[in-house]
């Protein structure tokens, strides 16, 4: 009988197909390995979908743990379905997929939901940033030096990795398909957000959904935001009150910590009032620039809110970045991949 | 319906609906582009360049809209006729031209007085931009402020009623106590733009209300504004008819809308929750703005001599936001992703909806439809 249902367990997992053969999200558009979720056992996550499922459910990497998941729908605005899900009291930790069923298909997102247990009050964060993955402008390419940063940062004993944007050199969809396949060698949970660089039909929004989102870890806060172009980041798009709505969100933090691609001081001052004016951020880390020193040298203008700004991945930089109870610390870059 | 304004997604309007709304239409930044649609036919017409076209604002004779456009490794300030007969790319000497507003020319105020636009400029060097005024009947460029800096979204006073009533009750300090300047010597321009000053201060960059004259720029007196303090005021509107000053301030802890009169200023959309981006009504009577007061970004209005506030357009889990009013202020068009993309709306203040007014959809489109501008009423 046990060996019937592994049986049908290992089949169940077998026919789940992960990503759409183009490499972009299908019907479980987030938790994904760019927007996990990361819970203790009993703790809840949201999942978008573009359609309300039969069935969704955790899968371990290994197929062998499936927690139960009690799940509430909501229909969203666009077609969308928010699955409000419970992970079960004695799920055990570990990595795991989230599989869904709909129309006879199974859709399943790797690496999209962590189950640890317990959040440390002492944690170290990975800082990648500006992989520009696609590029040539080493001699080595820069999806090896990338790579290599990756299983750096799979030493680092991080809680987590943020990749601050310029995934790719020219945000095609290849390039995107190549930077999560490296991505999926990390061990740890992966945040990404966009850059300039990512900017093209949006491929980056087709492989890990909404630009701008929030995550809890432990008492901390953390806000992903977009500031790929300035129109974008200006007043005229909707991305200010989700800035507004996931400030408030995470106001009770014990930190509440920024990450984006880049700033410069005339991007959208609406959400610049709303980060780091009203409710100033307590950290705010991002990349862009390339070089090492910037936030030494450029004192960041709005005077609340301490700046980290990591050197490029693709130039063999990786930051490892220390946050307790006394507050987020970052360590000095280190070159951690030979570019030629 | 043309064609084009099947392409674009312009849903069927409802029938009482007459005018013209300039908007912001694409998928990609790369192909946003401003276009102007008729709300009696649902025909719509492509204005702009169409590349990174930014919000739309129409000349007060209704003729002429400007709006900001990419040009070079910038943006530029583009000038175009309603009926796309003519387009004028503003000649710059900064690369980074934003927020164009047009002076109160045209106006019952100010009958054939010259046609200009103000707008922040900035050289990309560094965060330093300046205000610009462009006079379309010369065709030059001049900066407003003296060689004031870090000043942004210049909005023209209507007329100088607010100030002359306020230099009558000797409130202004012209310059500061060390100045030597009357509030005489301002008022004989005529002509008076109010904007938002980057003030550096010991624990960093905040905001001050500046008033803005072609060879002057001061600061608005402490009286003018809530409370003595270091606080961060934004998106400052005077009132159609130049007696009162809308705009917003952090002062009290969160976000609020607060009006200048002659008396002072007043909050007036008293909330915990945020409040954003204030708007009057063509007649002076209402302001519409934006507030997080349940839950996401809802439209709502308020009637700032007694803060009455009602709410115009709140839905649970979208937003609704950017608010335009129709000239005869019965209704008023938005932006809501309330159906996913953000897409144009119409709320009819005159008739009750489910949640606040009536609405209708006004586009239906894969990409982005937002900045409604409601075109004035043209005297034919």
């Amino acid at each position: 009988m046990r060996r019937g249902l592994l049986a049908v367990a290992f089949l169940a997992a077998t026919a789940a197909v992960g990503r759409q053969p183009d490499g972009t999200l299908g019907l479980v558009r987030v938790p994904n390995n760019g927007v996990p979720a990361i819970v203790t056992p009993g703790g809840v996550f949201d999942a978008t979908l573009t359609a309300r499922a039969s069935a969704i459910r955790l899968v371990s990497e290994n197929g062998e743990a499936r927690p139960a998941l009690t799940v509430t729908w909501r229909e969203m605005p666009g077609g969308l379905f928010l699955a409000h899900c419970t992970v079960a009291g004695h799920a055990p930790p570990g990595t795991y997929a989230l599989e869904a069923d709909a129309g006879g298909n199974t859709d399943r997102n790797v690496r999209s939901v962590y189950v640890r247990k317990s959040f440390p009050e002492y944690y170290l964060i990975a800082h990648l940033t500006d992989t520009h993955v696609g590029s040539e402008r080493h001699p080595r390419p820069a999806a090896d030096i990338f790579r290599d940063a990756v299983e750096v940062a799979n030493e680092s004993a991080a809680a987590f990795a943020l990749v601050t944007g310029d995934l790719t050199e020219g945000g095609e969809a290849g390039q995107f398909r190549t930077f999560i396949e490296i991505l999926d060698t990390c061990t740890l949970p992966t945040f990404v957000c966009s850059g300039n660089h990512d900017r093209k039909a949006h491929n980056y929004e087709k492989a890990f959904g909404p630009d701008t989102y929030m995550f809890r870890f432990g008492e901390d806060g953390y806000i992903a935001f977009d500031t790929k172009d300035f129109v974008v980041a200006d007043s005229i798009g909707p991305q200010d009150a989700d800035l507004e709505v996931f400030r408030r969100a995470v106001k009770g933090a014990r930190w509440a910590i920024g990450f984006s691609h880049r700033y410069e001081p005339d991007m959208g001052i609406r959400c610049q009032l709303v980060l780091f004016v009203d409710n100033p951020l307590d950290h705010f880390i991002f990349g862009h620039y390339h070089r090492a020193g910037i936030d030494v040298e450029v004192p960041f203008p709005w005077g609340q809110t301490p700046i980290t700004v990591t050197p490029a991945t693709v130039d063999g930089y990786m930051r490892v970045i220390d946050v307790s109870a006394k507050g987020v610390g970052p360590r000095p870059p280190e070159r951690v991949a030979p570019i030629e | 319906m043309s064609s084009l304004a099947a392409l674009l997604g312009v849903t069927a309007l409802a029938a009482d609906l007459s005018g013209q709304i300039a908007y912001v239409s694409g998928a990609e930044q790369e192909d946003q582009c401003v276009c102007l649609m008729d709300l009696a036919s649902g025909e719509v017409t492509r204005l702009g360049p169409g590349d990174r076209d930014g919000a739309p604002v129409w000349s007060p004779d209704g003729q002429w809209l400007a709006f900001e456009t990419k040009r070079g490794g910038g943006m530029g300030i583009c000038l175009a006729r309603h009926d796309g007969s003519e387009r004028v790319d503003v000649p710059h000497r900064f690369e980074w031209n934003r927020r164009p507003r047009w002076s109160p020319a045209g106006s019952d105020e100010a009958p054939g007085g010259p046609l200009r636009v103000a707008y922040a400029s900035n050289d990309w060097r560094a965060f330093a931009p300046r205000i610009m005024v462009y006079d379309l009947d010369s065709g030059t460029e001049t900066q407003w402020g003296g060689e004031a800096s870090s000043l942004a979204r210049p909005v023209w006073m209507p007329n100088m009623k607010l100030l002359d009533a306020l230099q009558a009750g000797q409130r202004l300090l012209w310059g500061g106590p060390e100045s030597d300047l009357t509030g005489q010597e301002w008022l004989e321009g005529e002509s008076a733009l109010v904007a938002v000053f980057f003030k550096k201060g010991p624990a960093g960059l905040t905001t001050d209300l500046f008033l803005l004259t072609e060879d002057h720029a001061v600061g608005l007196p402490e009286f003018a504004l809530p409370s003595r303090g270091c606080y961060a005021e934004w998106a400052v509107e005077p009132s159609p008819d130049g007696e009162r000053v809308a705009f917003e301030s952090n002062d009290g802890g969160d976000r609020e809308i607060f009006v200048l009169t002659k008396k002072g200023s007043a909050d007036v959309s008293n909330h915990r929750a945020a409040d954003w981006n204030p708007v009057w009504s063509p007649d002076s009577e209402w302001i519409a703005f934006e507030s997080f007061r349940d839950g996401r970004r809802g439209l709502y209005r308020v009637y700032p001599d007694t803060a009455r506030v009602l709410p115009v357009a709140v839905t649970p889990d979208a937003d609704n936001w950017w608010p335009t009013w129709s000239p005869d202020g019965q209704a008023m068009a938005f932006v809501s992703n309330r159906s996913g993309d953000p897409e144009l709306f119409v709320a009819d203040l005159t008739k009750k909806g489910e949640d606040g007014a009536r609405t209708w959809r006004l586009t239906e489109h894969p990409g982005f439809d937002y900045a409604p501008a409601w075109r004035p009423e043209v005297e034919p």
